[in-house]
């Protein structure tokens, strides 16, 4: 061996042994366990997928909240008080239901769970494979397996560096440390973010954040609305293939939640779907009523195949007149956290639960609410603000 | 496995090194080569085991070709144009399958993803064009007979099975003769480990970290939206950066592998943003293709008297089977006509100067960099042919930065896609900076290895000279095996170490 190698070698493995005896010590991830030398330290939400299985591992809880970026407001701490267990969020922004499913299996197999509450898919609902998903790499965090856990700090050393850099040796010196430093309460919250909280009310505050990805998605979707429907582009209802979205949806529910239902008798499952703009289902129903419907026959679908187990209530909340508002909300399906302090509410005294003797006159009712709602109005708003009015024929 | 993951590197690498170092020097050369062989079929098969049986179909096809080749005494010819059809049949298959021609999909559209998305067997081309080479060779008598464990090791050898580069079998064959092959030696070792990192971190830092911003940009265009024509000019410029290191990074990695094993590949990659003019732009780069092209495509046709196209017409076939070459796509096949124009009219200038006795320009410092920077620039506006996945995105794209050129020289900066959010930051355009800086700032890889460069160079004719690095004092920047570079290696490394969150794969794979 010459110098060089001899030199390279030493050096490498001595940094590296120092690197994995300070993640023994840390244990970032929380495979084995809470990090020794500091606990409150967590990578931000965006992570959720890599780090709640660490949370399940190892956090104080027997209660979960398991949705996407709209459930991210909720409040464990509320949470616990209403419902009178102690709770955590791990809602993964972005989520699919797959994936939900996936992380919750790994939670009601790994912990003594007591209640769920669970944000349902209805509009859109994305089915592909678990390993097409964005957990699908961390996939191996969720199995069995806790040696497997170890290669997370192969595929994400970035993160883990400045974890390990943060939990153990920097922790309060640099600002980048100091910004991760929640509570485990307040870890996926996004509501008191000053630029979440500045779209909240109306149409001309989001004029005014007019750059954000999500605002110009919605005025976007607006104008292809109200575009589609002037030109009669609408197309009809086809039946059939709303029957055969059904199916696929009823297949892969069955496969992932429904099992879980069944095979935790006792665990409360809340189920419930998440209150998006009046606005956005006005869009959906005017301009896309096949979605609607097939939006529709997933309520029902769900509704008949849960509503037998006496461990499980749906929810449906768009009844709610604050839907009405866009002052509530950030862009087409954000709404303010208040709204999430409602549901809680709601869903312990059982409001607004969907059952299958109230279902038929739900489903009307939010129907002609979204036929209903003035769809051109907002249109009309945006081109007076862009400055230039659209050539309707 | 990717040479850019954990499992290729702290796994497969090691396992490979240490079984053969130990039965080369236990055993012998047959155990040696065996066993890379295996490992190599492994590494193949790590990415569709389903795809190893074209593999060796291929190879078992082709040796048997050669064989008969070398030993027939009658209608030789005719069994080398069987094998030979045999061979681009398949290629040509696959081409058609990846542009959607036939079967189901339409592989096209991720064309630049980067993910895992193998569909088609990996390195087809690659092993196909060795084999092309393999039979021509066996046919003109240029090589002796084909020994099996040797053939099967020259097709197979992970570090250039997948994206070359294009090796020939007498120049590997010879390799593995003698004590040499399997003496475990220090120095190669050395040289080679530090060559693969410095590839890694061409990879996995450079290519890998402006490959997103480019991708959001093209996806936009795609997808109709407004972009800014900042981003548009900066996803032009990224993507011919993010080419040069994912491109360069493999061309490393494979020759700092093979060196590990004591075996010396072609040079692939020599500075192609140096170059003066197109045709000394593709003596830089992808050079094993261009060889092999113009061996193998250029000559045939050129010499051809039956044909009667001469140098021209056979240059203009060569270029544009190029294109097809990577993609059978309209982008591509334009990209190829391009290219083919552009040399065509090089080429037609150069005859003119000559006939009048005329040279064109002064050779200066000034002048190599001014048309350095135009054969760049070039390359830039070809690259957007050659990265976008439809006419739609290419026209969308030339627009914004067309609108970019007129803004900068009208100085109105109040055009509709000015106020569009930038997608490329600031830190963004460092990174374009630094990338910019290493490729005509710092010597390249071969300058910098100098003294242990041991790589085999396929070139009839070397490029032109041109500048020397922009940097100053760079050009004296030579590496050595001593205590101060092992500790800007393990720096490197670490870097490198720091950013392997998710292997991606690299672009050439899909060709």
């Amino acid at each position: 061996m010459n110098l060089y190698l001899k030199h390279f070698l030493g050096l490498f493995l001595g940094i590296i042994f120092v690197v994995v005896g300070l993640n023994y010590l840390v244990d970032p991830y929380r495979i084995f366990h809470k990090p020794w030398v500091r606990d409150n330290y967590y990578l931000n939400n965006h992570a959720m997928r890599v780090e709640a299985s660490g949370i399940i591992n190892t956090e104080n809880f027997d209660s979960i909240i398991l949705g996407n970026s709209e459930s991210e407001n909720f409040s464990a701490k509320d949470a616990s008080r209403i419902f009178g267990n102690h709770y955590v969020n791990i809602s993964l922004s972005g989520s699919s239901m797959i994936e939900r499913n996936f992380v919750l299996n790994y939670a009601l197999k790994k912990r003594n769970i007591k209640q769920v509450i669970f944000q349902l898919e209805g509009l859109y609902p994305r089915i592909k494979p678990l390993a097409e998903t964005e957990i699908g790499p961390y996939s191996f965090l969720y199995d069995q397996y806790a040696i497997n856990d170890l290669l997370i700090y192969m595929r994400d050393i970035k993160n883990n560096s400045r974890y390990l850099l943060c939990t153990s040796i920097l922790p309060t010196l640099s600002a980048a440390c100091k910004n991760n430093i929640k509570n485990i309460e307040t870890l996926v919250e996004w509501g008191s973010n000053p630029e979440n909280q500045k779209r909240y009310g109306g149409l001309n505050k989001w004029l005014e954040a007019k750059n954000n990805l999500q605002i110009q998605n919605a005025l976007k979707a607006i104008s292809d609305s109200i575009h589609k429907i002037s030109t009669h582009q609408v197309n009809a209802i086809d039946l059939a293939e709303i029957s055969s979205d059904k199916v696929k949806y009823k297949q892969s529910i069955e496969t992932d939640l429904l099992t879980l239902v069944q095979q935790q008798p006792s665990t409360e499952f809340y189920l419930f779907f998440p209150p998006y703009s009046r606005l956005k289902y006005a869009i959906i129903q005017q301009s896309e009523p096949q979605a609607f419907e097939s939006y529709k026959e997933i309520v029902r679908l769900m509704v008949s195949d849960f509503g037998q187990y006496p461990n499980v209530k749906i929810f449906g909340f768009e009844g709610e007149n604050f839907l009405n508002d866009i002052a509530n909300y950030k862009d087409l399906t954000h709404y303010h956290p208040r709204y999430n302090q409602a549901m809680l509410k709601w869903m312990q005294t059982g409001e607004h639960q969907l059952t299958t003797s109230n279902l038929d006159a739900y489903l009307s009712a939010i129907t002609e609410k979204s036929a209903k709602y003035p769809l051109q109005g907002f249109a009309d708003q945006i081109d007076v603000y862009l400055g230039h009015a659209r050539q309707l024929p | 496995m990717l040479f850019n993951s954990f499992v290729f590197l702290l796994v497969f690498l090691p396992i490979t090194l240490a079984g053969f170092y130990w039965l080369g020097n236990r055993f012998g050369q047959k155990q040696a080569l065996i066993w890379l062989i295996v490992a190599s079929l492994t590494f193949y098969a790590s990415w569709r085991s389903d795809h190893l049986w074209i593999l060796l179909g291929s190879l078992l096809f082709n040796y048997v070709a050669a064989g008969c080749i070398a030993k027939a005494t009658r209608g030789r010819k005719w069994i080398l144009i069987g094998a030979l059809s045999a061979n681009v049949g398949l290629l040509f298959y696959y081409k058609l399958l990846i542009a959607g021609f036939i079967g189901s999909s339409t592989l096209q559209s991720q064309a630049f993803s980067t993910e895992y998305n193998i569909l088609i067997p990996l390195g087809i081309s690659f092993i196909t064009f060795q084999k092309i080479a393999l039979l021509v060779d066996t046919y003109k008598g240029r090589l002796g007979p084909v020994k099996p464990l040797e053939y099967c090791l020259f097709v197979t050898f992970f570090p250039q099975l997948i994206m070359g580069p294009i090796v020939h079998y007498r120049e590997f064959e010879p390799q593995l003769r003698g004590h040499h092959f399997l003496k475990w030696n220090p120095d190669n070792f050395s040289v080679g480990m530090t060559i693969l990192i410095i590839g890694l971190f061409k990879k996995v830092v450079l290519a890998d970290g402006i490959a997103p911003h480019v991708n959001a940009v093209y996806d936009l265009m795609a997808n109709g939206e407004e972009v800014n024509y900042i981003d548009s000019w900066c996803a032009a410029i990224g993507f011919s950066f993010q080419l040069y290191f994912d491109f360069s990074g493999y061309a490393d990695m494979a020759i700092g592998l093979a060196r590990m094993f004591n075996i010396n590949l072609p040079i692939n990659f020599d500075s192609p943003y140096r170059a003066l003019d197109r045709f000394d732009y593709w003596r830089r780069w992808h050079i094993s293709f261009g060889a092999f092209m113009r061996q193998y495509v250029f000559f045939p046709l050129a010499r051809a008297k039956k044909l009667k196209i001469g140098n021209v017409g056979a240059l203009a076939i060569t270029t544009l089977l190029s294109g097809f070459w990577h993609g059978v796509g309209e982008t591509f096949i334009l990209w190829g006509a391009v290219q083919s124009i552009l040399m065509l009219a090089l080429h037609y200038r150069d005859h003119v100067l000559e006939k009048l006795g005329l040279k064109l320009g002064r050779r200066n410092q000034t002048s190599f960099l001014l048309k350095m920077f135009a054969t760049f620039f070039i390359t830039v506006l070809l690259g957007v042919l050659f990265r976008s996945n439809n006419m739609y995105t290419v026209a969308s794209m030339y627009t914004s930065m067309l609108t970019g050129i007129v803004t900068l020289m009208t100085g109105n900066f109040s055009n509709p896609t000015a106020d569009i959010q930038l997608i490329f930051n600031r830190h963004d355009l460092i990174k374009l900076a630094v990338m910019g800086t290493i490729i005509w700032g710092l010597p390249n890889t071969q300058n910098f290895f100098a003294r242990f460069w041991t790589a085999i160079d396929q070139r009839s004719h070397k490029p032109e000279k041109g500048i020397p690095d922009l940097l100053p004092g760079a050009s004296k920047l030579k590496f050595s095996l001593n205590r101060v570079y092992a500790s800007i290696v393990v720096a490197v490394i670490l870097i490198v170490l720091t950013h392997m969150t998710q292997p991606s794969r690299f672009i050439y794979y899909q060709f």
